[in-house]
């Protein structure tokens, strides 16, 4: 309990910490919010209106704290860009981002397990060749161009979806899940190849400690120590692993939900950012570092509980 | 007869090439015997155990007659030899906690030999019926209690880390022994415990001999561990047996010239002493000797370890002190502490000789595994260099002649031949040097900048005991030409009764 | 018996000398030139003229993919580089220190690491500015904690070692000791680290200039062919898939050769 507790208090120290540097980074940048927004011509008196109406005329501390004490309340101000809060800008682009990263994190999952199992079996040195050339391969493809490659077979050949066509979750979940199968395949095959990879290292890592000649010792079958003694011990770094896997997946989802136009949360702080939108992008930040740190915090959580050697 | 090996030879491959670690070997074993075999590293005792076991890494080939009861497991298929495997034939390993799955309770760990034999084809009318759970349940907790295991029922539910290392090793035994095999293969099964653990678990294999009659085939390199509990021993040197006899005839009748130097390591007379000097090189006052301990909660006070406490001792000039204690009492930490390694001590450590030096114990990284022997023993004397020279800059009187690069390449060639090493080592990485190669480096290294103080930490524990003697050897003719002043430190009371003046103890 | 044949080096190295060679050459000189535009030549497809075809302005594919495998190439090397030396230094020290300092560093380190390298672009982009020598920056700020922590471990892993306290014992100075001692020892994992960190900042440059980030026009660049080629995917689908090709065996080299050398002993 004492070690939760701790790490509870570590995780928020680092939410603040993030929170510091990005309001700090964000408000030292060159030419601020008022003049981005009006452009360079506009008029001395109109500048200072603006910054006044914005709150810019205030010492950096203050406005940090109204910031934080704002963004506590979950209120993160007003876009530049949109004139609107940036909340009802977030609102549904939340939703659609966490379908596409759900989706994408099932299908990690589903595929990387029986396949790094399969992949850990091969014996032969063109069977090992072949299957870390294809993993190499697959990790090494941008996501954005497997967007691409995906868009090319599946909607111009096949017709199977036309981009562009994405019904928001809120008239048809299934139409949206559908649709976000695709972005999903771009997302998670270069995550599945890199989780089969980790977990093929990680099984013949395993082959090779003592306990494993116990169990032979035993008896076993071949498929009996890998199913009753291998996987669970190789399955317990993949845990860790994951941690990494869902944040790669979160910030993959960024570029693209931008190659099948879909209304996301990462769509939105690429536009946020080419115009300089910084309360959008402090928000989105924000976000993904709260989400990073908990899903972090989860995983090390399941990490004590499924390994007895680690005490809590 | 029940086991009979002919002619077995067993050939590792691997990128470098074929290694032959078993070349022809042939004996036989009788039900109830307990048979020794002794070898130091790579002398294919394991391997040799492993082949019985049919546990050889896919990079093994072997050929000859391994019959088991009549039968030749060398023809048998994996899945014929599975179900010999823990059933008739059991094994225990070097490493219990290793050889433990972590994850798994060690109770379900022993269960499992219960659920894995039932669908055997072969008929011998041994445990084979199937059991239900709760009468599973109840053949581990009596096997805990035949094994001495404190409190079955608790020990059933635990994980291999939350045992000691003895009482892992009696669940390895309790669980080689659940389906009562014939054979029951022991491949070191003390070497890696303390020395009255070992003694315990040595006491127990006899324990089941007698009781169950279960012949033991015992795998050590240590003559001490086979002279105790077996009846007949195979002397195994490079892959073959060179002698073969009862314990009596192999301890006092030993034929071999091998066997006799293994014999000759461990009956080695006590040092007699004739120091009669009252000057010391080293005083050690009240010394305490502790860790630093952090704590969890922010702002607390570190705790302290207490390694040693109030200590008192001296080395004499030319003196071997010994400082014998088990493993963990802390040996190597004071030693690190009197060289200035290990600042959290209380006390007075005071030194008559300058550069106290340390030989430290062989290890894969004792030495720097990215350099050459050759810099790696001129770096003291670089380093002397360097310091005279800032000495010299700085306008200091009495400057000593500073060695030119080339004088120093000279030293070092003298240091290796004092250690009887060839010159060419110098153009060596220490991985391609072995053990006892390595450790008369270690030696070479501490004596380079012409120390008289030398702390000697577990210098030959890790090596075989033919090796082991020649060290100590070296050790003890450097010691007298040079007129050096040690202190010995070692878990080992025999080797430390062979060199040391006096000893202290530990703990 | 013989010798088992490393065949991931030798692939690895064949294919990376190969774009290495292109994308060097590309920087000085390529076919055509980059930004020559021809109307007959809009999006025409492969041919002997023009092996990869070309874009929609009639610019020559072929040419663009040198050039914009030159820059990734360029930026990638420098980034890391910058990366791995700051990196390197910052956790030796952190680690042979210890103490407050370390707990600092690493704090922040882990913070840092926690998120992936493009978002972390992203934010430090949008920091910055768009732009080829912004995108420089960014990534080799971003590539410093991994090292860091990498260097950390080596160093937290090698001073414990036996050949370290005897370093001090025969009087090494501290500077002796990590650079002389302890740097030799450490060089192949943080070697196999800056492989992993190249292909990462390959793949994080396409990405930026994916988004419109990174280089800007008319300069080639393979992420934003592949962005601009996302329109004409229809008519030439081949516009879109060289570049990204291109980027696929940029990072698939360097991860062969990673591959193979950890199978060296």
């Amino acid at each position: 309990m004492k070690y939760v507790l701790k790490k509870i208090l570590t995780l928020i120290i680092a939410l603040l910490l993030i929170s510091i540097v990005v309001f700090l980074a964000f408000s030292v940048i060159p030419g601020d919010a008022a003049i981005s927004k009006l452009g360079t011509e506009a008029t001395p008196e109109r500048i200072a209106e603006l910054r006044e109406m914005l709150g810019l005329d205030k010492p950096i501390l203050e406005r940090y704290f109204i910031w934080l004490g704002n963004a506590v309340q979950l209120d993160f101000g007003t876009s530049y860009q949109y004139n609107v809060s940036v909340n009802s800008l977030l609102g549904t682009r939340i939703i659609n981002s966490s379908i596409l990263s759900i989706i994408s994190f099932i299908m990690v999952i589903v595929f990387s397990i029986p396949i790094g199992i399969f992949s850990a079996k091969r014996r032969s040195v063109p069977g090992r060749t072949a299957m870390t050339t294809i993993t190499q391969i697959t990790m090494g493809v941008p996501s954005f161009f497997l967007g691409v490659l995906i868009t090319y077979l599946f909607s111009i050949i096949l017709k199977m979806f036309r981009l562009g066509d994405f019904v928001s979750p809120a008239d048809s979940f299934w139409g949206a899940c559908a649709y976000l199968v695709f972005p999903a395949i771009a997302i998670a095959l270069p995550k599945i190849a890199m989780t089969v990879k980790f977990l093929t290292t990680s099984i013949r890592a395993e082959l090779h400690k003592d306990y494993v000649r116990t169990a032979y010792a035993k008896g076993h079958t071949k498929n009996g120590v890998l199913y009753g003694h291998v996987l669970k011990n190789s399955l317990v770094p993949v845990i860790t692993f994951m941690g990494v896997i869902v944040a790669e997946i979160v910030a993959g989802s960024i570029i693209v939900e931008k190659v099948f136009s879909v209304p996301g949360v990462g769509t939105l702080l690429i536009t946020a950012i080419t115009n300089r939108d910084y309360p959008v992008v402090e928000a989105v930040v924000l976000l993904f570092a709260f989400l990073i740190i908990v899903i972090n915090f989860i995983v090390d959580m399941i990490y004590k509980i499924v390994d007895p050697r680690v005490k809590i | 007869m029940l086991l009979e090996v002919k002619d077995l030879k067993v050939e590792f491959h691997t990128d470098k090439g074929v290694t032959k670690a078993v070349k022809g070997v042939s004996f036989g074993m009788n039900d109830g015997e307990i048979l020794g075999i002794v070898g130091e590293s790579g002398s294919g005792k394991s391997t040799l155990g492993m082949t019985l076991m049919g546990l050889l890494p896919g990079t093994a080939s072997y050929t000859g007659q391994v019959l088991f009861d009549g039968a030749d497991m060398a023809k048998m298929s994996f899945e014929e030899l599975r179900q010999y495997k823990g059933d008739e034939i059991s094994v225990v390993f070097q490493e219990p906690m290793t050889s433990l799955n972590p994850l798994i309770r060690v109770g379900k760990q022993v269960e499992e030999m219960l659920t894995l034999h039932v669908n055997d084809t072969q008929d011998d009318g041994r445990l084979h019926e199937k059991l239900t759970k709760a009468q599973r349940k109840e053949r581990v907790l009596e096997m805990f209690r035949n094994v001495e295991l404190p409190e079955p029922e608790v020990t059933y539910r635990k994980y291999p880390h939350e045992l000691s290392g003895g009482q892992q090793q009696r669940v390895m035994i309790a669980m080689a022994l659940m389906c009562s095999p014939r054979l029951l293969i022991a491949d070191e099964p003390t070497t890696a415990l303390d020395a009255d653990v070992q003694d315990q678990i040595l006491d127990l294999l006899k324990e089941i001999n007698r009781k169950q009659g279960t012949a033991i085939a015992l795998v050590s390199h240590d003559l001490r561990v086979i002279q105790r509990i077996c009846q007949n021993v195979l002397v195994m040197y490079k892959g073959e047996i060179v002698e073969r006899g009862t314990v009596d005839q192999i301890f006092n009748n030993p034929q071999d010239e091998y066997t006799k130097q293994l014999i000759d390591a461990i009956k080695q007379e006590p040092k007699q002493s004739d120091l009669d000097t009252a000057d010391t090189a080293l005083e050690v006052k009240d010394l305490t000797v502790f860790y630093q301990i952090k704590s969890e909660v922010l702002g607390q006070k570190p705790r302290k370890k207490i390694i040693c406490e109030n200590m008192n001792f001296e080395v004499r000039k030319g003196e071997i002190l010994g400082l014998v204690g088990k493993s963990g009492s802390g040996k190597s930490t004071i030693s690190r502490a009197i060289l200035g390694l290990h600042k959290d001590y209380t006390g007075e450590i005071i030194h008559h000789t300058a550069r106290p030096q340390m030989i430290f114990q062989d290890s894969s990284a004792s030495l720097n595994p990215a350099r050459k022997i050759g810099w790696i023993l001129e770096e003291p004397l670089k380093n002397q260099a360097k310091y005279w020279q800032r000495q010299a800059r700085a306008g200091a009187k009495n400057i000593p002649h500073i060695y030119t690069p080339e004088e120093r390449k000279a030293k070092v060639l003298d240091m290796l031949r004092k250690v009887e090493l060839p010159e060419e080592f110098v153009n060596r990485y220490p991985r391609e040097l072995s053990g006892g190669q390595k450790q008369r480096v270690n030696i070479a290294l501490a004596l380079m900048s012409g120390s008289k103080f030398v702390i000697a930490d577990e210098p030959v524990s890790s090596l075989d005991v033919t090796i082991q003697d020649q060290i100590l050897k070296l050790l003890l003719n450097l010691q007298k030409d040079l007129g050096l002043s040690m202190l010995f430190i070692s878990h080992d009371v025999n080797v430390v009764k062979r060199v040391c003046d006096r000893v202290i103890h530990l703990g | 018996m013989k010798k088992k044949r490393n065949y991931n080096l030798i692939i690895g190295c064949i294919i990376t000398g190969i774009v290495l060679l292109l994308a060097l050459v590309g920087l000085f000189w390529t076919p055509y030139p980059t930004t020559q535009m021809s109307l007959e030549l809009k999006l025409a497809p492969p041919s002997i003229a023009h092996i990869f075809g070309c874009d929609h302005f009639g610019r020559d594919v072929f040419s663009r993919v040198m050039q914009g495998m030159g820059t990734t190439f360029l930026v990638s090397i420098t980034t890391v580089s910058f990366g791995m030396i700051v990196g390197t230094i910052i956790g030796f020290l952190a680690g042979y220190i210890g103490g407050w300092f370390d707990e600092i560093i690493m704090r922040i380190n882990d913070v840092l690491n926690a998120f992936p390298s493009i978002l972390l672009a992203l934010v430090l982009v949008s920091f910055f500015g768009s732009g080829l020598l912004n995108v420089i920056v960014a990534l080799g700020i971003l590539f410093i904690p991994s090292f860091a922590r990498i260097a950390r471990s080596e160093m937290l892993r090698l001073k414990g070692l036996q050949f370290v306290q005897s370093a001090r014992l025969i009087g090494d100075s501290h500077g002796r000791i990590i650079f002389s001692q302890i740097l030799p020892n450490a060089y192949t994992t943080i070697l196999a680290s800056a492989a992993v960190g190249f292909n990462n900042a390959v793949l994080a440059e396409a990405g930026l200039s994916y988004m419109g980030l990174g280089v800007q026009p008319p300069d080639a660049s393979l992420g934003r062919m592949i962005s601009e080629a996302g329109s004409y995917l229809l008519k030439a689908p081949w516009y879109a898939i060289f570049p990204g090709v291109a980027i696929i065996v940029l990072v698939l080299g360097v991860a062969l050769i990673s591959e193979g050398v950890s199978k060296i002993d």
